[in-house]
């Protein structure tokens, strides 16, 4: 029986794995964190993604088996209904989430980003985002509603 | 369920809103400027889903989920000759295994269409005969997906190879093998069908004296154009889960287009009665018209009952691309006859789908190519023909734009070409061309969907707008001739104008549920059903304006077989035009309810009464009663009863949105590459209900048309296998590829609308591939036939242009 | 490929002896983003590396020593005098894979689209490698003249790998040909010029992705040695000796159009390293 011990959402927990082969994405949703989804298994998509140790991650490609002793965050600890992050703030009021499925993966990389980078300027952008595929938006929004974001840090800085 | 309670912040308002509707608004004497509609107010579920909250079908899977997994063909056209599936049978794990020795043999169409279907019942749920590399063999429910894996290996099969018909001349030739000679084969309705020439559907028209108005032109053409196989690609991959409830009936919860649809075709399929079956559609990640269809239900369906465990299947990625449907490659063959001074006076459409191994929708897209296409521009000498093949390769079903995208590239290339020949400005020929408000076009009555087209009349038309701003936007004006240009790198600017429907009219039906509770709050239960399109929240716009009241006080529930009455399911544009009147309908009928009420409490005459921001008033005074008053009066006071109605609505027309599309490219003459350097959709669809989210549709549609057009393509091996079915191999745009696109939405009025409005959602997706081919001809001179110009075929263009 | 089991060594000799224990049923493991690739019906033991201190780039007089370990993404980011990987490093893949990925990783195991290889082998790299018999170290074109496996079999890791810094009066070029920014490459071409009194006086030029395994393009250099920069020496020198190359179809281009891109983009990117060479672009 095969445990590792990560950081999610900011709590240390043991997890005990189904496999040595499991993925971290399965492991993740099996324990009930079901924000990072399925899209593709070879982390093409960026559905899956996840931050690690700071930096984002496809999920259902990446070893659980990794995730030891590292610092993962998912989308369920970002934000709430009553009091959302600033990003899911931004997407929703551009009218950027359509089907919502990429979102998750989205709000993630544009966070792993603004943390290196407060102020990003736009190719930078779209460098952090190429990971995460979406359909439905054509991306137009998802990006005007980073620009914002940035523009505000730009401000406060 | 909607979680938008809490605030009141409307979005950041998009430029489009500024442009009311007040003038087409202010017909309608006596009603208030839009409160509600044409606002860009936030989707309603838009925050729980930027939150993660588990809300799509593999979310909501239960621990003790059996698994399926599918044998698949390995080859393109087979007889099974044997199954052995005693070996799976015996892994410890596999609870059931499902082939066509133990499951009915009834014949259906898979497509999720009205019934009945104007597509061949040429499906069975597993037949003794394979027709395409990925077609059903059989199928395994287990305890987890790695013994299903297990399972499904050990199942030993042995085929019959069969020749194989790989393309559309393959299919069309003489003694072509045939894939459909099972005799239960049928059309439930009488379209032509002929299985034993591998003809699947076949659809045609004429008007005027086609051979007359060919010698009537100054220049006469003949030209082929022809598109490839597409994926839709959602980001979520057909899923579907089965359970049965305490009753024993079977509950199917699915990502699915046409909830009601899919219930009627799983009792079809699995021979038992529709009150057996609840389908729910919970959020869904993308459909684009992939999931119009009856893929994975059947299948978890029959597993759950058999089993009494709920079932899981989800289709891998690959698996997606193979077995999923498929936007259907078209060959078309265009004759066209235009006169010196720009009249067009013959249009000519041969056209030949390549359907694959089903017919589904094979007949519809075809009519679409015609009833979707030539009313555009006057022309009365028409012909049309057009048939959809059968070929052992994937199967084509219902895609965003659904026929009038394959046809557009050919029709609006022409365009140009024509207007090339008569020296006229390509801009100025569709201006003089195009239909406009108050028209009528003879393919609106000759084309239906199976059946008669409906006759109409266009109402708003605001294409010419669309064309002056879109051509000001991209800066027309600086547009030059192909022979100035030289050098490696060369720009163009190119154009095209769209049109598309709204609704099936006559066919299609969708109904409305309204309720009030307490608070003055309603809830809205509609079949309707939201693919992430926004169809919830813009349905509640709708209502809430109807009823004067707010967004926040709109409760909007979908998609529920059970629970919402009926609707024919989000396709065919149809979802704002169709079932927001029925809405709006059922919310008029509350509100007269409403206003009853108000009169017995105030003790006035209806007359005497008007509804102002959820509140009754006497006219002219002060005196009021609240929704909520009201409400509370109508459940526990007097007279009580449930305030309530029903609506259902069929429309009479299909009013077209309109749109024109400028774009300009970069071409590099040495490696046939075409940078995008900017594109410009302008789009009339009537009052936009919620103009940020048909910006959303826009803009999602032109960018899924830009790599449908440039980089997208099934490569097939000699033996009919996809042989590119991932992200990597089969390439849509990331965000890094995305290039400046500015969208217009210009208003119009739609009087036969909910509020005015048309549809918007698959006429943007029909734009880059004309709008780039005419842009690459005013770069280069060189004119592009096939699609996707992929580097290696637009750079065979440019040599193959040198030798001429 | 199933892992059925994970092990991860503190240190390097650890490492080897672990390996030469357990032979063909060992993967060496640092990101794992390229087992996706490997066949499928085998099992294996993860031997995870990542507590091996492999990573990080050291800055040396003449080159940049990179840890095997090093994430592509830290590869992206570092910026100093003579570095150019992070052009490379800019065109890998996606955010999330190029986090994940490590230097070691892209060039133990050559798939067509390997992305580093290809430049590698212009910046006159050399691979440092250990195992329980001691070190070795390869030059780029040694080790990728068969598939690196060939070398490491399953027993031998990469320590570290020293490039050339791209100096003044040098200049680098890259292109990675796909149809979108994931998607595999078709054709990679990378070059390094030197330039002496107008004179071309080194130059390095290799290929990947349309060939089967990355190559210096020897005759081509050759052609271009010592030769007196003018901007027509290209053109001339390049298209007669890219069409003697057996180009091959990949990710939906033709062979013919491969060859024709190769010829075409050789030269853009021999253009680059030369404008940058020049100082005319830095």
């Amino acid at each position: 029986m095969k445990t590792i011990t990560f950081n999610i959402n900011g709590i240390k927990r043991e997890f005990v794995l189904d496999s040595a082969d499991e993925k971290l994405l399965d492991l993740l949703r099996r324990h009930g964190y079901k924000g990072a989804k399925w899209g593709c298994g070879d982390g093409s998509c960026g559905a899956c993604t996840v931050i690690m140790n700071g930096k984002t991650v496809t999920s259902c490609i990446t070893y659980a088996f990794l995730a030891d002793g590292k610092d993962v965050w998912t989308i369920e600890g970002l934000g709430t209904l009553d009091s959302p992050h600033p990003i899911q703030e931004a997407l929703v009021n551009e009218g950027a989430v359509q089907c919502g499925f990429c979102i998750p993966g989205i709000v993630l990389s544009a966070k792993a980003m603004l943390d290196e980078n407060p102020t990003p300027d736009d190719d930078t952008i779209k460098e952090y985002l190429d990971g995460n595929l979406c359909r439905c938006t054509g991306y137009e929004k998802i990006y005007t509603a980073l620009q914002k974001v940035v523009s505000k840090n730009v401000e406060e800085v | 369920m909607n979680n938008n309670l809490k605030s009141e912040k409307l979005s950041v308002a998009s430029p489009s809103e500024q442009q009311s509707n007040s003038a087409g608004r202010q017909k309608q004497e006596g009603l208030r400027p839009f409160k509600v509609v044409n606002k860009s107010v936030r989707k309603i579920d838009a925050l729980y889903l930027s939150q993660g909250k588990p809300s799509y079908v593999e979310d909501l899977v239960p621990e003790n989920a059996l698994h399926v997994k599918m044998l698949w063909s390995p080859h393109p056209h087979a007889i099974i000759k044997s199954i052995d599936i005693s070996e799976a049978e015996k892994i410890p794990g596999v609870k059931g295994i499902l082939f066509h020795g133990n499951v009915p043999r009834i014949p259906h169409c898979t497509a999720g269409q009205g019934y009945p279907e104007p597509s061949p019942y040429d499906t069975f749920m597993f037949d003794k005969k394979v027709r395409f590399v990925g077609d059903r063999v059989a199928a395994v429910a287990a305890i987890s997906p790695q013994i299903a894996e297990l399972a499904v290996e050990a199942i030993k099969v042995e085929y019959e190879l069969l020749e194989p018909v790989l393309s559309i001349d393959d299919a069309i030739k003489e003694n072509s093998p045939i894939i459909h000679d099972e005799k239960e084969a049928y059309v439930p309705i009488p379209i032509p069908f002929e299985p034993e020439k591998n003809i699947a559907a076949r659809v045609g028209m004429k008007s005027g004296d086609f051979k007359q108005g060919l010698k009537d032109a100054d220049y006469t053409f003949d030209k082929v154009f022809e598109t490839g196989y597409a994926q839709h690609t959602p980001i979520e991959t057909y899923v579907s889960l089965a359970h049965i409830d305490n009753y024993g009936r079977i509950v199917i919860t699915t990502s699915t287009q046409v909830p009601f649809h899919c219930r009627r075709l799983v009792a079809q399929t699995l021979d038992i009665p529709v009150k057996k079956i609840r389908v729910i559609k919970p959020r869904i990640g993308g459909g684009f018209g992939s999931k119009q269809e009856m893929l994975l239900e059947d299948v978890v369906a029959m597993f759950a009952m058999r089993t009494g465990s709920p079932v899981f299947f989800r289709l891998s990625r690959k698996e997606n691309f193979m077995y999923g449907r498929t936007r259907h490659p078209i060959r078309f063959r265009m004759q066209y006859g235009v006169k010196n001074n720009g009249e067009i006076t013959a249009l000519g459409m041969d056209a030949i789908n390549n359907t694959g191994a089903y017919g589904g929708h094979g007949l519809t897209v075809m009519s679409c190519c015609g009833s979707k296409v030539f009313p555009l521009y006057h022309v009365e000498n028409i012909h049309f023909d057009a048939k959809a093949v059968y070929t052992n390769l994937p199967v084509g079903g219902a895609y965003r734009g659904f026929g009038a995208t394959q046809a557009f590239f050919a029709v609006e290339s022409m365009m140009d070409m024509m207007a090339d020949a008569i020296g006229m400005n390509p801009l100025e020929f569709r201006s003089m061309n195009h239909i406009r408000s108050g028209e009528s076009h003879p393919a609106f009555a000759a084309l239906g969907e199976g059946k008669d087209g409906t006759a109409m009349t266009v109402g708003s038309c605001g294409l010419a707008e669309c064309i002056e701003k879109g051509a000001k936007e991209i800066g027309w004006d600086r547009r030059t001739s192909h022979k100035e240009k030289t050098g490696r790198f060369r720009r163009g600017i190119g154009m095209c104008c769209l049109m598309q429907g709204s609704s099936v009219p006559e066919i299609d039906m969708g109904a409305a549920s309204i309720k009030m509770n307490e608070d003055g709050s309603f809830n809205l239960l509609v079949g309707a059903t939201d693919l992430g399109t926004g169809s919830d929240t813009i349905l509640g716009q709708i209502a809430a304006e109807e009823l004067e009241t707010t967004i926040e006080q709109m409760l909007v529930y979908s998609s529920d077989t059970d629970m919402t009455p009926f609707d024919v399911g989000a396709y065919a544009s149809s979802t704002t035009y169709l079932s927001g009147e029925a809405v709006r309908k059922t919310a008029a009928k509350v509100k007269q309810q409403i206003l009853k009420v108000a009169a017995e409490m105030l003790d006035k005459k209806i007359e005497d009464l008007e509804v102002i921001d959820a509140k009754v008033y006497v006219k002219g005074t002060e005196e009021h009663v609240t929704y909520s008053a009201i409400s509370y009066y109508s459940l526990y006071e007097n007279n009580q009863f449930q305030i309530h109605a029903v609506e259902s609505h069929i429309t009479h027309k299909s009013p077209p949105p309109f749109s024109a599309h400028f774009v300009e490219i970069e071409a590099d003459m040495e490696t046939g590459g075409i940078k995008i350097i900017k594109y410009v959709a302008a789009v009339d669809c009537g009052t936009a209900i919620n103009p940020a989210l048909a910006e959303g549709q826009v803009e999602g549609a032109v960018l899924n048309g830009l790599s449908y057009a440039l980089t997208e393509e099934y490569r097939f091996n000699e033996n009919g296998k996809m042989m590119n079915p991932s992200f990597k191999g089969y390439n849509i745009f990331s965000l890094r590829d995305k290039p400046e696109l500015k969208t217009i939405l210009v208003p119009s009025y739609e009087e036969t609308g909910p509020f005015g409005a048309k549809s918007v959602s698959e006429i943007p997706i029909n734009g880059p591939m004309p709008g780039i081919a005419n842009a690459f001809f005013n770069a280069t001179g060189v004119r592009l036939f096939k699609a996707p110009f992929t580097k290696d075929r637009v750079w065979r263009a440019i040599q193959q242009s040198k030798k001429l | 490929m199933k892992i059925i089991d994970f092990i991860k060594p503190k240190t390097i000799e650890k490492t080897c002896s672990l390996l030469d224990q357990l032979g063909s049923d060992a993967v060496v493991t640092a990101g794992g983003t390229a087992f996706q690739f490997h066949k499928k019906d085998t099992e294996k033991t993860a031997v995870d590396i990542n507590s091996l201190d492999l990573d990080g780039i050291e800055v040396r007089d003449n080159e940049f020593c990179i840890g095997a370990l090093t994430k592509i993404s830290e590869m992206r980011s570092f910026s100093k005098s003579g570095w150019v990987l992070n052009e490379v490093a800019k065109k890998f893949s996606t955010q999330q894979i190029r986090n994940m990925s490590t230097l070691g990783g892209n060039i133990a195991q050559i798939f067509p689209w390997s992305d580093f290889p290809v430049a590698l082998l212009v910046l006159d790299a050399e691979i440092n490698t250990v195992n329980s018999k001691g070190s070795k170290t390869y030059s780029a074109v040694d080790f990728f003249k068969q598939q690196p496996t060939g070398i490491l079999k399953n027993k031998t890791l990469i320590t570290d790998i020293c490039v050339s810094k791209v100096l003044k009066s040098s200049g680098f070029g890259y292109h990675k040909e796909v149809r979108t920014s994931g998607g595999f490459s078709t054709l990679t071409i990378a070059a390094n010029i030197e330039i002496k009194n107008n004179t071309i006086s080194e130059v390095r030029l290799a290929a990947g992705a349309a060939l089967g395994l990355p190559k210096r393009l020897t005759a081509i250099e050759n052609a271009l040695k010592g030769q007196n920069v003018d901007s027509f020496l290209f053109d001339k020198i390049v298209p007669p000796l890219a069409q003697n190359i057996k180009w091959m179809a990949k990710e939906g281009a033709s062979k013919e159009y491969a060859g024709n891109l190769a010829k075409t983009i050789i030269i853009d990117v021999l253009d680059e390293a030369l404008k940058e060479a020049t100082g005319e672009v830095k």
